[in-house]
C-alpha cells in the first residue's frame, strides 16, 4: 500500500509532465487553469486508486492516512512547487521579461538605459503598463476587489488576505520591495 | 512514511524559528540568498543526522527540502507580488476605495520599472553603470534556462 502511495504519486506526475508536454498546455494565456485543472483530476484518480487500491487489499479500516498525506504532498508539490514555478518565472515573471529585454535590446547593438528600455517594453505586449492592467484584472478575479464606476473597491475577502499578508510579514520583520 | 514526516518537521520547526530569527536581526536585504542558505543548512543536518542513523532516507530529505522552498516561495510571493502591493494600496485607504488612476501612481513605467531594476542589482543580475544597464554572467547563465524551458514547454513571455 505504502508502495502504491509513494510511486503513485511519482508516476502519476511523471503521467501529467507528459500530457502538459504533448498537448501544449503550458502555451497560450489561459496556460494556469488548463495546467491546474489537469492537475486537479489526476490527483483525483491518485485518491480514487489509493482507496480502490485498500479496498481491493482489505485494507480500509487500517488505511495509513499519514502516508496518504505524505504521498498527496508529494503529488502537489512536484506541480506547486516545482513544475508550477518554472512555468510561472518563465512565462510571467516581471523581473525575467526585464532581463529578456535588456538582453533583446543588448543583442540588436543597444546601450540599454532606463529611458530606452522602458520604451521598449513599452512598445512591446509585456511592458509595465500591460502587467499593472493584467494585475489589476487579477485583483478582480481573486475577488479581493470588485470596479464600480472605475473605482477599486476592497472587499471582504481582499482586506482579509491584506491582513494577514502583512501580519506575516510584520511577524517575520519584512518590508515589502 | 509516518517517520519520514515526523524527521522533516523535526528539522523544519527549528529552521523556521532559527529564520524568524534571521530576518529580526538583518531584515529583507538579501532574502532570498538567507534563506536558500538556511533551508541547505537544516538539509545537511538532516543528511548527517540519517548518515549516523545509517539510515538514507530520500522522503524525508524531499519533505524538508520542499517543505523548505514552499515556505520560502510564500514569502517571495508575499515581498514581491505586484498583486498584493495592489491589494495593500487599497487595503491603506480607510474607505477601502481608490480610483484606477491611483495604481498608475503606484506602478507606473518609470518607478515600477526602476524598483524592479535596483532588485535585480542588488541580486546581482545587472550591472548599472551611471545610465548604461549590462546583463551580468549569473543573468545570462538564469536567461539561457529560461530560454531551454519557454523551448521545452512551447511558451511565450
Amino acid at each position: 500500500m505504502e508502495n502504491y502511495l509513494l510511486f503513485g504519486a511519482i508516476g502519476l506526475f511523471i503521467i501529467f509532465v507528459l500530457l502538459v508536454l504533448i498537448f501544449k498546455l503550458a502555451a497560450g494565456e489561459d496556460c494556469y487553469s488548463k495546467m491546474n485543472n489537469l492537475h486537479k483530476k489526476i490527483f483525483l484518480i491518485y485518491i480514487l486508486g489509493a482507496f480502490g487500491y485498500a479496498f481491493y487489499l482489505g485494507e480500509l479500516n487500517q488505511f495509513p492516512i499519514i502516508s496518504f498525506v505524505v504521498g498527496s504532498f508529494i503529488f502537489l508539490s512536484l506541480h506547486y512547487v516545482y513544475l508550477f514555478s518554472l512555468v510561472g518565472i518563465s512565462k510571467k515573471s516581471i523581473s525575467i521579461n526585464i532581463l529578456v529585454n535588456i538582453k533583446e535590446l543588448s543583442t540588436d547593438g543597444v546601450n540599454t538605459s532606463v529611458k530606452k528600455l522602458s520604451e521598449f517594453m513599452s512598445s512591446k505586449e509585456n511592458g509595465l503598463d500591460y502587467i499593472r492592467e493584467n494585475r489589476l484584472k487579477q485583483m478582480e478575479l481573486l475577488n479581493w476587489a470588485e470596479v464600480k464606476e472605475s473605482q477599486y473597491h476592497l472587499t471582504p475577502k481582499g482586506r482579509l488576505f491584506n491582513r494577514m499578508g502583512n501580519t506575516v510579514l510584520k511577524i517575520w520583520n519584512l518590508k515589502r520591495l | 512514511m509516518d517517520q519520514s514526516l515526523l524527521l522533516s518537521i523535526q528539522f523544519f520547526i527549528p529552521a523556521v524559528l532559527v529564520h524568524i530569527l534571521l530576518c529580526h536581526l538583518t531584515g529583507t536585504e538579501k532574502f532570498m540568498l538567507k534563506g536558500l542558505l538556511l533551508g541547505i543548512a537544516a538539509n545537511l543536518g538532516l543528511l548527517i543526522f540519517l548518515v549516523t542513523q545509517t539510515n538514507f532516507d530520500i522522503v524525508a530529505i524531499y519533505l524538508l527540502g520542499t517543505g523548505w522552498l514552499a515556505y520560502l516561495m510564500l514569502f517571495i510571493n508575499l515581498l514581491n507580488s505586484v498583486t498584493l502591493k495592489m491589494l495593500e494600496a487599497l487595503g491603506n485607504e480607510v474607505s477601502g476605495v481608490l480610483p484606477k488612476e491611483a495604481f498608475n501612481k503606484f506602478f507606473n513605467e518609470e518607478d515600477g520599472l526602476n524598483t524592479r531594476l535596483d532588485s535585480l542589482s542588488l541580486n546581482e543580475f545587472i550591472i548599472k553603470k551611471e545610465d548604461i544597464i549590462e546583463l551580468t554572467s549569473k543573468a545570462q547563465f538564469m536567461l539561457g534556462i529560461i530560454s531551454v524551458l519557454r523551448k521545452l514547454f512551447n511558451m511565450k513571455s
